[in-house]
């Protein structure tokens, strides 16, 4: 894939660099609005990550430009957390995502996989991994054949985990993603969940799916 | 003792003033018009008696013939010889003034037939002359007087008091508006500005003061407010680097256990902030107005029973028994976000200050206009020096023990449920009963709800 990044701020855009190359994508580094939107209406990318506040041209503008051109490509906005209003203006302008501030990179990652899969049409309905499968429609879960029965929270959980699969998530990331609502961290309301969804899916199982990773978060990935 | 308003006061200041001057009036008048009366009197009987004593001397009167006629009203005279016996009177003389003995040449005052009199006395040779007047009309032109005053003078006073409430009604009726007006504003809409009225005059002068004031402390709430958001804005992006760094960091190879430790420490508190950055955040839209959106009914009832699982998933490691009990179908309008929040604070909070083993115990229902939610834990009651202040932003009631908190949830509780019309409480309890008590005015459309359903179920 290869990917855009309009970022002025250096170090923001140097993570998100490391972040994406670790995925094996092409990056474009950009700090300049006139300059973003240059190279993108004359290179072709798979998607453009997009930050809001740009000096010279800022971000709604640049999507502004581009969808009024006929350009479709994917395009996600990192925003200030709490500002409705760009966020709203954002998405009614055609941009495909938008991302708070202060996000992670490992979240920026799953969203460009999401946004870029949802254009494709690729694995829209059905998310698998080994002999486990997710109906997205039918909100059915199946494990080696047999019907799993999971709850709303359960779930949304694995859909999370098994739309990037082998990356891992934290546990604010899981919580914004799943609950949009950030617990106390001392609640551990993410590892019960996780805890939870492991027994239905991974008990009496082989291999297990749900790694944890110490200090860190969780993942979903196959290792035979 | 209450103080009478300055309207009340102005009124009854301008009555006693009015009526101290027409009293002073009145008295001086009258007191004038008895004395020029006695003496107009007092000048008549003289003329009177010095042309009788000049008639006896010339002999150009009898006394026979003379006295019989009374000559004027309430006037009358008589001639005496000196030893007493009366040689003519006119026929209503009082016999008894002739007994009295009077100065000659002196006008006095008498007594005699239960009547005063004005009475003066004359010598002619051997004879007396007595000339009296009746002061009877003269009392009673006076007494007429009084009775006028007495009447006329509290009613001009009340009618001044009368003129002068109207008149400073509406002279303090810019003051009553705008002390109404800053009565009806509060932290959140010091937008509105005083009536001003005529701008020249004292009281214009006083509330275009005031408005000034107004617009200064509006400033400056506003470049509060704006940098509490502008703040937890800027903030965002060096936590992003720090959150991005750490989480790199975390999954190098080779890390010592020391360092992993370190830097997991760091990521906590990295979320800590995150989450105290969010709720500032909130905060600063709350303060600002801009995080009521359009609301829309939604069914709290339902959201609440989809809460159920994260409750059941927050009280899980504590093993905490839960009771919930959520009346169906009651409607609200509102932000499901924001009420979800509102919520998920109050359930943390009910898991986080109970006791291990404890319970939790909700209820969702309806009482007469209101929708009411109760929400009780277990865990040791909140200290009464403290109640007040829960609700105040950072405030945490154990400062040394909940470290993981923000000391924002609470705030944010509050505004969120006066942002829907409601308000929230703590309900003082027996100790380890812990009480929060939610309330939102309206649902009335659940209750139409329910009789359209009756009406439905009647027709099919």
């Amino acid at each position: 894939m290869h990917i855009l990044v309009v970022e002025d701020e250096r170090k923001v855009a140097a993570l998100i660099r490391a972040g994406l190359a670790e995925q094996g994508w092409a990056i474009k580094l950009c700090h300049h609005g006139d300059e973003a939107l240059q190279l993108a209406e004359t290179e072709s990318f798979d998607a453009l990550v997009l930050d809001i506040m740009l000096p010279g041209r800022d971000g709604l503008s640049i999507l502004r430009h581009l969808r009024a051109h006929h350009n479709t490509v994917p395009i996600i906005l990192l925003t200030a957390r709490g500002d409705v209003n760009e966020r709203v203006e954002g998405l009614e302008l055609g941009a495909d995502d938008y991302l708070p501030k202060p996000f992670s990179v490992t979240e920026l990652v799953a969203r460009l996989r999401a946004i870029v899969r949802r254009r494709t049409g690729e694995g829209l309905t059905v998310l698998n991994i080994a002999d486990l499968s997710l109906n997205v429609n039918q909100r059915t879960v199946r494990r080696n054949e047999q019907e799993i029965e999971l709850t709303a929270r359960e779930f949304s959980l694995l859909e999370t985990l098994l739309g990037s699969p082998n990356q891992v998530f934290s546990r604010t990331q899981l919580c914004q993603q799943v609950w949009g609502y950030q617990f106390d961290p001392e609640t551990n309301v993410v590892d019960v969940a996780v805890q939870r969804l492991r027994r239905k899916i991974d008990e009496g199982f082989s291999p297990r799916l749900i790694q944890t990773i110490r200090g860190v978060g969780y993942s979903l990935s196959y290792r035979p | 003792m209450r103080i009478l308003s300055l309207r009340a006061r102005i009124s009854l200041w301008t009555a006693a003033i009015t009526g101290c001057a027409l009293l002073t009036l009145a008295v001086s008048t009258v007191t004038y018009i008895y004395y020029e009366s006695l003496e107009a009197i007092d000048i008549h009987i003289e003329g009177e008696i010095h042309e009788l004593s000049s008639d006896l001397i010339a002999g150009e009167l009898d006394a026979d013939e003379f006295g019989l006629d009374e000559f004027e009203p309430g006037l009358v005279l008589g001639i005496f010889k000196s030893s007493g016996e009366p040689l003519g009177t006119s026929p209503h003389f009082p016999l008894s003034i002739a007994e009295a003995v009077l100065p000659a040449g002196k006008t006095v005052f008498a007594n005699a037939d239960s009547k005063r009199w004005r009475v003066t006395t004359a010598k002619s040779g051997e004879q007396r002359i007595i000339v009296a007047q009746d002061l009877e009309e003269f009392r009673d032109v006076l007494s007429d007087l009084v009775t006028a005053q007495v009447i006329f003078l509290p009613l001009v006073a009340g009618l001044t008091a009368w003129l002068s409430w109207s008149i400073s009604g509406q002279t303090l009726s810019p003051i009553r508006q705008a002390t109404a007006q800053a009565a009806s504003m509060g932290a959140n809409d010091l937008r509105k500005r005083l009536p001003v009225g005529r701008p020249d005059d004292e009281i214009g002068q006083f509330t275009s003061v005031l408005n000034g004031m107004l617009s200064r402390i509006e400033k400056n709430y506003d470049q509060a407010r704006q940098f509490a958001g502008d703040a937890s804005h800027e903030l965002s992006t060096p936590l992003t680097i720090i959150k991005g760094e750490v989480e790199r960091a975390l999954v190098e190879d080779h890390l010592s256990t020391e360092t992993e430790n370190r830097l997991l420490s760091i990521a906590e508190e990295a979320d800590r902030m995150n989450l105290i950055i969010e709720q500032l955040l909130l905060l600063a839209r709350f303060d600002s107005g801009k995080a009521s959106q359009d609301y829309a009914e939604l069914d709290l009832s339902k959201l609440l029973l989809d809460l159920g699982e994260d409750v059941d998933l927050l009280a899980a490691r504590r093993e905490l028994t839960i009771e919930s009990d959520i009346a169906p179908d009651i409607l609200l309008l509102g932000d499901p976000t924001h009420l979800r929040r509102l919520f998920l604070n109050l359930f943390t909070n009910a898991v986080k200050y109970n006791q291990p083993s404890g319970s939790i115990n909700y209820r969702l229902y309806q009482e007469q206009s209101e929708v009411v939610f109760v929400i009780s834990n277990s865990g040791p009651s909140i200290p009464a020096s403290h109640r007040e202040k829960i609700f105040d932003r950072f405030y945490q009631v154990d400062s040394s023990r909940a470290q993981t908190g923000s000391g924002l949830g609470l705030s944010l509780c509050r505004e969120i449920a006066q942002a829907h019309g409601g308000s929230i409480r703590y309900r003082p309890g027996p100790p380890l009963d812990n009480k929060f008590e939610v309330s939102f005015p309206g649902a009335t459309a659940a209750r139409d709800k329910d009789a359209s359903q009756i009406t439905e179920t009647t027709f099919a």
